[in-house]
C-alpha cells in the first residue's frame, strides 16, 4: 500500500521535474566539454617547445570519461554501496604500496605504473573517502562528539599517507571534503568552528604566543556552550587539543614539514623574499596572467607561456597560460563555468533521493569548489603554492579521469533525483 | 509492517529535518561560493584590466637581453694553448635606495635599505651593517661593491630588486703574475695599455663588439625576433705567442736565483728556434706583477734585453771568426800566434788573463777565448770590407720584430772604423760596438742555422676556432754560406768539450752542444771599464741544430765573475729543461753509430 503510494508520488515528481533535470544535466555536459577543449589547446600551446605532454592525450582521456559519466549515470549509487568497504582498503593498499615502490616526481611517491599507464592512486583516493564518509554520515544525527570519530578515522587513514608521500594539496583536499560533507550532515556550526579554530590556533602558536592566552579559553567558552555532556569533560579536551596543538604546530612547522613545503605555503605573502624558489612559479605566473590583458595575445600566441617562462605551466599553472593566451574575457568565462558547475552539483544535492546521495554529490562539489579555489589563488599570486590541479583544465589524466567518474555519480544521482523542493 | 514502519519513518526522518537544514545551508554554501568566485573575478580583473600594462613590460624586460659593447680584449695564450692574459668580466654594484622595490611588490613600494641589504648581505659576502653603512642616507647612485665575480653578480641579477643596477667591465687578469710581464705589458686601470705586447698589438688585441638586444626564452634560448645582422658572431680570436710556459717558468727561476746570488743588476734568458726565429723562452729579471703595476717603478715596464744595448764580448768571437772563414783570409786548419799582447794604434791589447797562449789552431782561439788571436786574425780583413759585413749582419738595424720597443745596435761610422785601427781592433773581441742581446741571439742562430738571418719573434699570430692569422715573418736572408757556419759551428762544440775538460760542466751526457762565454767590460761613459757583463751563448743539438740559448747577467758584484761562472750555469739548467720539454732524442756517436750500423 505504501510502496503503491510512493510510486506514484515519484512519478508524478518526474513528470513534474522533467523539464528541470534536463537543464540539469546540459550544464553537467556542457561545461566539462568546454572546458576540456579549451584545455586542449592551451596544454598545446604550453608544449609548442616543451614535449613533455601531448594535448590528445588530454582529450582521449575525456572522451573515455564522458563513456564512463553515460555509463555511471544508468547506475543507481546505492547499488555501488557494497563494495564501497573492499575498494576503500584496496585504495589504502595501493596509497601504502605507492609510498613504498611508486615512481616519483619533484621529490614526491606519487605514480604507480600500472599496465605501462602512471596512475596516482591519491586521486582515486578522493572519490573513494568521498563514498566512504558519505556511506558512515548517511542518516547521522550529530548529537555527541563521538559521532565525528569513525568520519575522521576513515579520512585519517588516506589523508596520512598522501601527505607522507608528500602531496600537500591532495591531503588538503581531503580536509576540504571532510569538513564540507560533515557541514552538510548536519554538524552544528560551533563543533566546525572549534575544529577550525585549530588553525587559528596554530598560527598564533607560531606567530603570537601571548595571544594564545586569549584564545583558549574563548575556545573553552564556546566548548562549554556547544558540546553536548558530559560538557565539562569535552570541554577539558577542546582545550587540551587546542593546547597540544599549539605546542605541537612550531615543532611540525621545523622539522616535519620539508623546506620546500614550508616555503611554498608562506611565500605567496611576499613573494619578492625568494623570486628564484617558491616566489619564482608565483611571479612568473601572475606577470603571464597580467600581460594577457582585456582579451589576451590568441590561443597558441603567448609568449611568455611559449617561451616556459612558467614552469608546470600544463598542469597545476594552466590558469595562466589561459589568462595570458585569451585574457580577461577567457578567464571571466571559465570562472563563470565554475560557478554554475559547482551551483548546478548543489542543487543536485538538495534534489537528491536520498542522504547518500546526497553527501556524494556535496563532497564533488566541496572537492571541486576547494580545488578550483586554491588553484586559481595559487596562479594570481594570492596563495600558497600547493600542487593542487584544476579540475578538467590541468593536464593529468588520473585527476581527469577521477573528475569524470565523480560527474557521472552527480548525474546519477540526479536521474534518480526528486523536485520536491524545486523551488530553490 | 515492520518494514512499512521503518520506511515510514525513514521517510518523515529525511525530508523534515534534512530539507530545512538543507534549505539553510544551501544558502550559506551559495553565499560562500559567490564570495570565493567573487573574489576570484575580482582579482583576475585587476590584474588583467588595470595592471596589465605595467606586467606586459616587466614580462618583456624579463625576456630581453641588453648586450653592449665593453671594450674587451682578447686573450692570449701561450704556444701550446695555456692561458697568459685572459679578460674577465667583473661587476660593479650600484644602489639607488630611493628605487628599492623587490618583485610581486606594488608599483611604488619603497623597500627599506634594512630590507635590501639583508638580501644582498649573502652575495656580496659583506655584513648587513657594512651595507647600510655605504647606503647610508643616499637617495641614489651608491657604489656598493666593484670586482663582483660574474657568480655573485647573477646571484644578485636573480633576486631582482629594483633599484639595484650592475655594471659590468672587463678587468684584464694575468694568470701567470709576472712570468710574461716583460713581454705582454698590462692595461692600466683605464684599460689603457701601457706596455708590452699589449702595446705593440694594441689594435690586433681589440675585440670586435656590437651593441645588441637579444630576446630569450626562459631557458635561454634566443629569439628570432628583431634581430640585428651580425649579433651572434662572437669574436672568438686569441693571440698565440711562441713562449712555451713551462720554460719560462724555469728560465725565470734560475735567473733570478743567480742574479741574487751574484748581487747582479738585471739578467735575461732567452731561447730561440734556430729555424723560425720563434722566442720559446724570454725571461728577464728583475720584472713586476701587471696584476698590481702600482707597486712598481715604471723602469721596468720594459723588455731590456730587447730596448737596451751591451758590448757582447766573447759571445761576438765566432761570428767574427765566420767573416773571416768567409772572406777567406783564413782558412778552418789554419793557426795564429797568441803572444800574450798587442799594441794597435798605440793602444796595448792583452788577453783577459794577460797571459800569452802560443800558438793556436781557431778552434783553440775560442776554447781559451785569445784576444790577441782574434786581433791577429781580424786584422787580415780589410777594414772597409769588415764594416760592410758588421753592416750586412744589421747590427745598426732595428730588427724586424713583433717584440715591442726593440732597437738597433750600435757602431761606428764607417770613417772612424776604417781610419782607427783600434776599431777593428776591439771589435774583433766583441767591444767597442754594442747591440741588444736579441741580436745577439739571433747572431747565433745565424751560425746555427748555415747562414740565415731569422727574425726573432714572440707571436704566432690570432687564432680561432674557424679562423687564424698567422704571423708569418718574411722569408730569412741568406748571409754567410752553410760551409762557413758549419765549421764554426764545430769549433764552438770543441769549446764545450774544452769547458768539460777544465771542470766547467756545460754538456748533457748524450747531448752534443756547442757554446760560447762572454765576459765583456762594461763602460758606463764610454771610457772608464769598471763593470762586466756576463753572458753564456749555446747552440744545440749540434748534429741537427735547432735552438740557440743565451744566458746574460749584467754587473755580477761578487768577485769571480765570468760567462763561465755566472751565465753558464743558468744556460746548462735551462738546456736540461728544453731537452725535455721538446723531446730532443740524445745524439748518437759516430762510433756508436757505426758499431749499431755493423
Amino acid at each position: 500500500m505504501m510502496g503503491f503510494g510512493r510510486y506514484k508520488i515519484s512519478n508524478l515528481k518526474i513528470v513534474r521535474n522533467k523539464q528541470n533535470r534536463k537543464d540539469i544535466d546540459f550544464v553537467i555536459w556542457i561545461v566539462p566539454f568546454i572546458l576540456v577543449h579549451l584545455s586542449c589547446l592551451l596544454i598545446a600551446s604550453t608544449q609548442r617547445n616543451l614535449g613533455i605532454a601531448d594535448w590528445y592525450q588530454h582529450a582521449i582521456i575525456a572522451y573515455l570519461g564522458s563513456l564512463i559519466v553515460y555509463v555511471l549515470a544508468q547506475v543507481p549509487l546505492q547499488d555501488l554501496r557494497k563494495y564501497i568497504i573492499p575498494i576503500y582498503f584496496f585504495t589504502i593498499l595501493t596509497l601504502l604500496y605507492v609510498n613504498f615502490s611508486g615512481t616519483s616526481a619533484l621529490g614526491a611517491q606519487r605514480w604507480l605504473s600500472f599496465a605501462g599507464l602512471y596512475v596516482q592512486p591519491s586521486e582515486f583516493a578522493k572519490l573513494i573517502l568521498i563514498l566512504a564518509l558519505a556511506s558512515i554520515l548517511d542518516r547521522k544525527r550529530f548529537s555527541d562528539l563521538s559521532h565525528l570519530i569513525k568520519p575522521f578515522l576513515v579520512s585519517f587513514l588516506p589523508w596520512i599517507l598522501v601527505f607522507i608521500q608528500p602531496d600537500l594539496g591532495t591531503s588538503l583536499v581531503f580536509g576540504a571534503i571532510l569538513l564540507g560533507m560533515l557541514y552538510w550532515s548536519g554538524m552544528p556550526y560551533e563543533w566546525a568552528f572549534i575544529v577550525f579554530a585549530t588553525l587559528v590556533t596554530g598560527l598564533l602558536s607560531y606567530l603570537y604566543k601571548f595571544g594564545l592566552f586569549i584564545w583558549i579559553p574563548i575556545i573553552g567558552f564556546l566548548s562549554y556552550k556547544s558540546l553536548p555532556n558530559p560538557k565539562k569533560l569535552l570541554t577539558l579536551f577542546s582545550i587540551f587539543f587546542h593546547s597540544s596543538i599549539a605546542k605541537i604546530t612550531p615543532w611540525f612547522w621545523e622539522t616535519v614539514l620539508r623546506d620546500y613545503q614550508r616555503d611554498r605555503l608562506i611565500i605567496f605573502l611576499d613573494p619578492g623574499q625568494d623570486p628564484l624558489g617558491g616566489g619564482y612559479h608565483m611571479l612568473q605566473s601572475k606577470i603571464g596572467i597580467g600581460s594577457g590583458g582585456l582579451i589576451g595575445s590568441g590561443l597558441m600566441q603567448g609568449q611568455l607561456t611559449k617561451l616556459k617562462f612558467i614552469p608546470e605551466q600544463h598542469t597545476d599553472f594552466i590558469f595562466s597560460a589561459l589568462g595570458e593566451e585569451t585574457g580577461f574575457i577567457g578567464t571571466l568565462l571559465v570562472i563563470f563555468l565554475f560557478f554554475i558547475l559547482v551551483f548546478r552539483l548543489i542543487k543536485i544535492a538538495i534534489d537528491a533521493r536520498t542522504d547518500f546521495e546526497s553527501l556524494v554529490v556535496i563532497g564533488i562539489a566541496s572537492m571541486f569548489i576547494f580545488q578550483i579555489m586554491v588553484n586559481i589563488f595559487m596562479t594570481i599570486g594570492l596563495g600558497p603554492v600547493t600542487g593542487i590541479p584544476l579540475p578538467f583544465m590541468s593536464y593529468g589524466r588520473t585527476a581527469l579521469f577521477v573528475n569524470f567518474i565523480s560527474l557521472g555519480f552527480c548525474l546519477s544521482v540526479s536521474r534518480r533525483g526528486q523536485s520536491i523542493r524545486k523551488n530553490l | 509492517m515492520r518494514s512499512i514502519n521503518s520506511r515510514k519513518k525513514r521517510k518523515t526522518f529525511r525530508v523534515k529535518p534534512l530539507s530545512s537544514l538543507s534549505q539553510y545551508r544551501f544558502r550559506i554554501v551559495f553565499v560562500l561560493l559567490c564570495l570565493g568566485l567573487g573574489g576570484l573575478f575580482l582579482r583576475v580583473g585587476w590584474l588583467q584590466l588595470f595592471q596589465s600594462n605595467q606586467l606586459r613590460s616587466l614580462a618583456r624586460e624579463v625576456q630581453t637581453e641588453q648586450k653592449n659593447p665593453l671594450g674587451t680584449r682578447r686573450s692570449i695564450f701561450d704556444r701550446n694553448g695555456k692561458l697568459v692574459a685572459i679578460d674577465e668580466k667583473r661587476f660593479k654594484i650600484w644602489a639607488h635606495p630611493r628605487y628599492f622595490n623587490f618583485p610581486g611588490d606594488s608599483f611604488g613600494t619603497v623597500r627599506k635599505p634594512v630590507e635590501v641589504a639583508k638580501l644582498l648581505s649573502i652575495p656580496l659576502s659583506k655584513s648587513v651593517d657594512e651595507i647600510l653603512n655605504k647606503l647610508g642616507d643616499y637617495s641614489s647612485g651608491v657604489k656598493l661593491a666593484e670586482g663582483v665575480t660574474q657568480e655573485k653578480a647573477n646571484a644578485i641579477k636573480r633576486l631582482g630588486i629594483s633599484g639595484i643596477d650592475l655594471e659590468a667591465y672587463p678587468q684584464r687578469v694575468y694568470p701567470h703574475g709576472s712570468l710574461f710581464a716583460n713581454v705582454v705589458g698590462f692595461l692600466d686601470l683605464d684599460r689603457r695599455p701601457q706596455a708590452g705586447l699589449e702595446l705593440s698589438l694594441d689594435k690586433d688585441l681589440k675585440r670586435l663588439e656590437k651593441a645588441s638586444a637579444i630576446r630569450r626564452g626562459a631557458d635561454g634560448t634566443p629569439l628570432p625576433v628583431g634581430v640585428q645582422r651580425g649579433v651572434f658572431d662572437e669574436d672568438q680570436l686569441n693571440l698565440q705567442l711562441t713562449l712555451d710556459v713551462r720554460l719560462q717558468e724555469v728560465a725565470i727561476k734560475e735567473i733570478s736565483k743567480q742574479v741574487k746570488e751574484w748581487n747582479a743588476k738585471k739578467g735575461v734568458v732567452i731561447v730561440m728556434d734556430i729555424e723560425t726565429g720563434e722566442l720559446l723562452a724570454l725571461a728577464s729579471t728583475p720584472t713586476y706583477d701587471p696584476n698590481k703595476y702600482w707597486d712598481y717603478s715604471p723602469s721596468l715596464f720594459k723588455e731590456w734585453s730587447v730596448q737596451e744595448l751591451f758590448e757582447p764580448g766573447s759571445t761576438f768571437k765566432p761570428i767574427n771568426l765566420a767573416l773571416a772563414l768567409e772572406e777567406g783570409v783564413i782558412t778552418p786548419d789554419g793557426k795564429v800566434n797568441d803572444d800574450g799582447l798587442i799594441t794597435v794604434g798605440g793602444w796595448p791589447l792583452s788577453n783577459w788573463n794577460r797571459k800569452p797562449n802560443g800558438i793556436l789552431t781557431f778552434p783553440e782561439v775560442l776554447q781559451v777565448s785569445s784576444n790577441v788571436a782574434m786581433v791577429k786574425i781580424m786584422n787580415k780583413l780589410n777594414a772597409n770590407n769588415y764594416w760592410q759585413w758588421l753592416r750586412r749582419l744589421g747590427i745598426d738595424e732595428i730588427p724586424e720584430t713583433d717584440l715591442p720597443g726593440a732597437v738597433g745596435g750600435q757602431i761606428k761610422s764607417k770613417q772612424i772604423f776604417v781610419n782607427q785601427p783600434i776599431e777593428p781592433a776591439v771589435t774583433s773581441f766583441g767591444q767597442g760596438f754594442s747591440i741588444t742581446p736579441l741580436k745577439l741571439a739571433q747572431l747565433h742562430a745565424l751560425i746555427a742555422n748555415g747562414g740565415k738571418l731569422v727574425t726573432p719573434h714572440i707571436t704566432k699570430g690570432l687564432k680561432g676556432d674557424y679562423e687564424s692569422y698567422f704571423n708569418t715573418p718574411p722569408e730569412p736572408k741568406q748571409v754567410l754560406s752553410p760551409e762557413v757556419t758549419n765549421t764554426v759551428l764545430g769549433w764552438m762544440e770543441t769549446v764545450v768539450s774544452f769547458y768539460d775538460e777544465s771542470g766547467i760542466e756545460v754538456n748533457v751526457p748524450g747531448y752534443r752542444i756547442g757554446g760560447k762565454t762572454g765576459t765583456a767590460q762594461k763602460s758606463q761613459d764610454g771610457f772608464n771599464y769598471s763593470s762586466k757583463i756576463c753572458s753564456f751563448v749555446a747552440s744545440l743539438p749540434i748534429d741537427d741544430p735547432r735552438y740557440v740559448v743565451l744566458a746574460v747577467i749584467d754587473e755580477p758584484q761578487k768577485p769571480n765573475a765570468y760567462g763561465s761562472t755566472v751565465a753558464l750555469p743558468v744556460a746548462k739548467r735551462i738546456i736540461e729543461t728544453l731537452l725535455v720539454i721538446e723531446k730532443i732524442p740524445p745524439s748518437i756517436d759516430k762510433k756508436e753509430h757505426l758499431a749499431i750500423k755493423s
